[in-house]
C-alpha cells in the first residue's frame, strides 16, 4: 500500500469528520497570504506624520520644560526622532530621567499603542492624523515646579566638583566613545579628577536600555567620595532622582553598590545606595524647611569602582 | 509513510534538479541588495587565505602540504571547520577569477552556500518523494525554500544553510543506506557524514539520531550478535563511525598537525562559546540559561503558518499510525504493511536532536532561529505528509474520479498552501531577519512582541543605498558599528557601499555620520551617538514596514 494510498484510506475512514478540517488548512494559509498583503500595505501617509509632528511642536512650544514628550510603541521612536528633528528631538525631551517630573506629557501613539509610564493618566486632549494620535495627558500627581540641576552641568552655573580632598577643574575637550561595549559616552566638557575621576553630561543605556540624561560619575579611586555641589539651587518640598548604571555592567548583579548621599547647605536629608539589579532609581528626599535658595551636594562612594559606569540625575520639585 | 517505499526514477532527480537549480537562481539573482554580515566577511578572509593555498597545493603541492605552508593559510578561521570555506575560496577562484560567471567576488563566494542550499531541497523532495509520496516532496521542498529565515540565510557564505543540506543529506545517505545496504551506500553514508563533520559542529549530535535508530531497527540482529560476542553496529553505520571521522581529518587541513591539541581546541571553542545578546519578549538575554519558550515561540514567529499547521497535521497522522504499531489502538491511518524501517522515527528523532538543545536549560540563545534549522527539512517532511491527507480527503469528499480535475484541485490546494510563505518570503528580503508571519502580526508585530530586529549588521549597505550614496560628501567618514571591516571592505569594493566613504569601525565620535543597527542591546550605541551629535534626531531612517532597521545621523 503507497503513502497516498495510505492518506486516501483516511479519507475514507475519517472522511465526514476530516473533511472539514482539510479545508480549513488552505484556507487559513489564504488568511496568512491576506494577512500579509493587508500587514504590508497599511503604511502611514507622510503627511500624517508631518502633521503629528507639528501637533507635538504645537503642545511643547510655549511649555518650557513643562511638558515631556513619549512615544508608543518604543520601536517606533527613531522614525518619531527623525521626523521631530533637532528642535524637537532633544536630549533633554528624549531621555529624561522619569515623567513625573512634568505638568503634562504629549504622547505621540503610532496604531493605538500607549505608553506604560503615562497610560493612566487622564488625556486632555487628542488630535488623530491617520493612524498616528498625539494625545496630552496631564499628570495627577504633579508636584509643582521643577528645578532641573542638569540643565547645564558646568561651572557657569555654580557647579563644582571635588573627589577626595582635591577640586576637579572643568575643561572641554573632544569626547570619548565606543563599539558595543564601551559603555556611554564620556563627555569632553567635564570635571576632571585626579585618577581617572570626573563628572560630566552623558546618556546611559539603563539596566532595562532605556536612555537617561544623567551625570556620569566616575570614580577613580576606591572608597574616595566624589562630591557634586551644585551652588545656590531653588530649593521645593523635596530633592527628587534617579541613579543607575550601564546596563553591561549592572547585568550581571556582581558589582559593588553605590551609595549616594544628599545633603543641603551641608545638612544630610537623604542617603540611597544603589544595589545592581535595581536599575534606574528613584531617590527623593524631603526639602522643606530650607531656605529658598542653597547649595546641594551629592557623594557618592563605592567600595569597588570597577565597571561602574555610574549615573544620576537630579531635580528640586514643588519650588515656589 | 511509508508502509512503502516508493522506487524514484530519474523523473525525480529531474524535479529536485529543478527545484534546487531555480531555488539557487532565485537566491543568484537577489544576492546583490543584501549587504555582508559580519560573519561573511570573517569567511571571505578565511576562503582567500585557503585559496591560495589550493593555488600552491596545484602549483607547488610539495611545499603546500608542509606544515608552515598549512598553517600559514589554514590558521585563519580554524575555529570553523573548512569544508564550506575551501568551496568559497574553489568557487571565488573558478567563477570569479578565471571564467568571470560573476561580476561580484562575493556571489562567487556565496554561490557554495546557495547551491548548498539549493540541494537541500533538492534532497527533501527525494526523502518525501520516496517515503510520501512525490507531491509531498514538492510541497515539503517548497516549504522549506519558503521561509524568510531560510531565505536569508541561504545567500550567505556561512555554515547553517549548508549544514542543513548535510544533516538532511546525511539521514537520506543513512535511510537508503539501511533501506538496500550495499557496501558503497555505506561507504557513501560515511562520506557524507564526514563532510558534515567538516561543515559545522550541529554534526556531533547526528550520531546519537542515527546509531539507536540502527540498532532499534535491527533490534533482533543486534542481540544476537552481542550475545555472540560480535560488534552489534550494522556496516553503514560502522562506515559512518569510521570512514566519517576519516573524511573530516583528510579534508581538513588545519587538524593535520597537532591534530589532537587542534581538535581540542575546537571542542573548547564552541563548548565555552561566547553569549550572543538576544532580544526575546522585550528582554536583553545575554547568558545562560534562556527562555525555554525562546525556540517553540521563534518558530510560531517566523516559520509561515500554513507550513506549521501542515506538519502538525502530517506529524498527528504519522504519530497516530506509531500509536497503532506500539498500542494496537488510535490509529488515523491503517498502514498496509509496517514499515521495518521506522523512517517516522528516524525523522522525529532527527526533527527532535534538532531543536532539542534549544530546550536545554544551559544553552544560551546564540545566532537566533538559525541554528536549529536543521530541523526544517524534517518538519517540512512532515508538512508534505500533511499536504498528502489534505488532498486526499478534499478529493474523496469531493468525489474527484476524473484524473485532470483531480490534478486542478490538488494544484489549487498547492498553490493555496504556498501562497503565504512565498509572498511573505519574497517581500522579507533584504531584512529576512526583521521578518516575522503574519500570525505574529508581521514586521511590525515582531517589534511590537519585543523579538529581535537583526544582527550581524548586514543592513549597513541599505543605509548606504537610501540615504549616503546621494547625501554623504565626499570622502566622508561613516561609523559602521556592528558591520564588520572586512564586510564593509568588501562592501566597498564591489561599490555596494560608495567607495570613497571612510568607514571607521572605533566609534561614533570620529565619523561625520554614524550607522546604528537597531537592536536591543545596541542601544548604548544609539545613546552614545545622541551624544556626539547632541540630537536625538537621527537623520535618516532605514525601515522595513514601518519598523526602523538603521538609523542614521549626521554631524552638524
Amino acid at each position: 500500500m503507497t503513502s497516498e494510498a495510505s492518506a486516501g484510506q483516511a479519507a475514507k475512514e475519517h472522511g465526514s469528520r476530516a473533511w472539514w478540517f482539510s479545508l480549513l488548512i488552505p484556507a487559513v494559509a489564504l488568511v496568512e497570504a491576506g494577512a500579509h498583503v493587508i500587514q504590508i500595505n497599511s503604511r502611514i501617509a507622510p503627511e500624517d506624520w508631518r502633521g503629528a509632528r507639528n501637533a507635538v511642536q504645537d503642545a511643547v512650544k510655549n511649555s518650557g520644560d513643562t511638558d515631556g514628550v513619549i512615544i508608543a510603541p518604543r520601536w517606533a521612536e527613531p522614525t518619531a526622532r527623525a521626523e521631530f528633528g533637532r528642535e524637537l528631538a532633544t536630549l533633554e525631551r528624549m531621555a529624561p530621567g522619569d515623567f513625573q517630573r512634568y505638568r503634562r506629557v504629549v504622547e505621540l501613539s503610532v496604531r493605538g499603542e500607549h505608553a506604560t509610564e503615562v497610560a493612566s493618566w487622564p488625556i486632555a486632549e487628542e488630535k488623530r492624523f491617520g493612524k498616528i494620535a498625539v494625545r496630552i495627558h496631564t499628570n495627577p500627581s504633579y508636584e509643582g515646579r521643577v528645578v532641573d540641576l542638569l540643565s547645564p552641568f558646568e561651572p557657569a552655573r555654580a557647579t563644582t566638583v571635588s573627589f577626595g580632598t582635591a577640586d576637579c577643574p572643568y575643561s572641554r575637550g573632544p569626547m570619548q566613545t565606543g563599539n558595543l561595549g564601551f559603555g556611554p559616552a564620556i563627555p569632553g566638557d567635564r570635571f576632571n579628577c585626579p585618577n581617572g575621576a570626573l563628572a560630566g553630561m552623558t546618556v546611559i543605556a539603563d539596566l532595562t536600555y532605556r536612555p537617561r540624561r544623567c551625570i556620569l560619575a566616575r570614580a577613580g579611586q576606591e572608597g574616595s567620595p566624589l562630591r557634586v555641589t551644585f551652588h545656590d539651587v531653588e530649593i521645593g518640598k523635596f530633592l527628587v532622582g534617579h541613579h543607575g548604571i550601564y546596563a553591561e555592567h549592572e547585568r550581571n548583579l556582581d558589582g559593588a553598590p553605590i551609595a549616594l548621599e544628599a545633603r543641603v547647605n551641608d545638612q544630610l536629608v537623604g542617603r540611597d545606595t544603589h544595589v545592581d539589579g535595581q536599575a534606574w532609581k528613584e531617590f527623593r528626599f524631603p526639602t522643606n524647611g530650607f531656605p529658598q535658595r542653597a547649595n546641594v551636594e551629592f557623594a557618592l562612594t563605592s567600595p569597588n569602582a570597577a565597571r561602574r559606569a555610574y549615573c544620576f540625575e537630579a531635580t528640586t520639585r514643588g519650588v515656589p | 509513510m511509508t508502509e512503502h517505499a516508493k522506487k524514484l526514477t530519474w523523473r525525480d532527480q529531474l524535479i529536485g534538479a529543478l527545484l534546487a537549480t531555480g531555488y539557487a537562481a532565485w537566491l543568484v539573482k537577489t544576492a546583490r541588495n543584501l549587504g555582508f554580515a559580519r560573519d561573511e566577511g570573517v569567511y571571505f578572509s578565511a576562503a582567500n587565505e585557503y585559496s591560495k593555498w589550493f593555488t600552491l597545493l596545484t602549483e607547488r603541492p610539495a611545499a603546500a602540504l608542509k606544515q608552515p605552508a598549512i598553517d600559514s593559510a589554514w590558521t585563519t578561521n580554524h575555529e570553523h571547520p573548512a569544508f564550506m570555506k575551501g568551496l568559497f575560496a574553489i568557487s571565488k577562484t573558478l567563477f570569479f577569477d578565471k571564467f568571470h560567471v560573476f561580476a561580484d567576488m562575493s556571489t562567487a563566494f556565496r554561490f557554495p552556500g546557495m547551491v548548498m542550499s539549493g540541494i537541500a531541497l533538492w534532497i527533501t523532495y527525494l526523502f518525501g518523494a520516496r517515503v510520501y509520496s512525490r507531491q509531498a516532496g514538492i510541497v515539503a521542498a517548497c516549504l522549506l525554500g519558503l521561509m524568510p529565515t531560510v531565505f536569508y540565510h541561504a545567500h550567505l557564505a556561512c555554515f547553517d544553510m549548508p549544514i542543513v543540506c548535510m544533516w538532511i543529506g546525511a539521514l537520506y545517505a543513512y535511510y537508503r543506506s539501511a533501506e538496500s545496504p550495499t557496501l558503497l551506500r555505506s561507504i557513501l553514508l560515511g562520506i557524507v557524514y564526514g563532510l558534515t563533520l567538516n561543515t559545522k559542529h550541529n554534526a556531533w549530535i547526528l550520531p546519537l539520531v542515527i546509531v539507536p535508530h540502527a540498532l532499534f531497527i535491527r533490534f533482533r540482529e543486534t542481540r544476537q550478535n552481542v550475545s555472540r560476542g560480535l560488534l552489534p553496529l550494522p556496516m553503514n553505520v560502522l562506515a559512518m563511525l569510521t570512514i566519517g571521522p576519516l573524511v573530516f581529518y583528510a579534508t581538513w587541513p588545519w587538524i593535520w598537525n597537532d591534530t589532537v591539541v587542534r581538535l581540542q581546541q575546537y571542542v573548547a571553542f564552541h563548548v565555552n562559546h561566547d553569549y550572543y545578546n538576544m532580544e526575546f519578549l522585550g528582554q536583553n538575554y545575554f547568558s545562560a540559561p534562556s527562555p525555554r519558550a525562546y525556540m517553540p515561540v521563534m518558530i510560531a514567529a517566523t516559520v509561515p503558518t500554513a507550513t506549521l499547521l501542515l506538519f502538525v497535521t502530517g506529524a498527528a497522522e504519522r504519530l497516530s499510525v506509531a500509536f497503532k504499531r506500539v498500542f494496537g489502538v488510535f490509529a488515523w491511518t491503517t498502514p498496509a504493511r509496517p514499515d521495518a524501517l521506522h523512517v517516522d522515527l528516524l525523522l522525529a528523532v532527527a526533527f527532535c536532536a534538532a531543536i532539542g538543545p534549544w530546550l536545554l536549560p544551559k544553552t544560551p540563545i546564540f545566532g537566533g532561529s538559525k541554528h536549529w534549522m536543521t530541523a526544517y527539512p524534517v518538519l517540512c517532511l512532515f508538512a508534505g505528509r500533511g499536504f498528502d491527507l489534505v488532498t486526499s480527503v478534499v478529493t474523496k469528499k469531493f468525489a474527484v474520479s476524473d484524473p485532470k480535475r483531480r490534478v486542478w484541485i490538488q494544484f489549487a490546494l498547492a498553490a493555496s498552501v504556498l501562497l503565504a510563505p512565498l509572498i511573505v518570503t519574497a517581500h522579507s528580503h533584504p531584512f529576512g531577519l526583521s521578518t516575522y508571519v503574519p500570525l505574529a502580526g508581521g514586521v511590525r508585530g515582531g517589534a511590537t512582541i519585543g523579538l529581535n530586529r537583526q544582527f550581524w549588521g548586514y543592513t549597513t549597505q541599505n543605509a548606504n543605498a537610501e540615504y549616503l550614496e546621494k547625501n554623504a560628501p565626499p570622502n566622508a567618514s561613516v561609523f559602521i558599528h556592528d558591520t564588520a571591516w572586512d564586510a564593509w571592505s568588501r562592501m566597498s569594493d564591489e561599490k555596494r557601499v560608495r567607495p570613497d566613504l571612510r568607514g571607521v569601525v572605533g566609534s561614533p565620535g570620529e565619523a561625520q555620520f554614524s550607522i546604528i543597527h537597531h537592536e536591543l542591546h545596541m542601544a548604548e550605541v544609539d545613546y552614545q551617538a545622541w551624544v556626539v551629535y547632541r540630537t536625538a534626531a537621527p537623520t535618516y531612517v532605514v525601515s522595513h514596514d514601518e519598523v526602523p532597521i538603521v538609523s542614521v545621523y549626521r554631524a552638524r
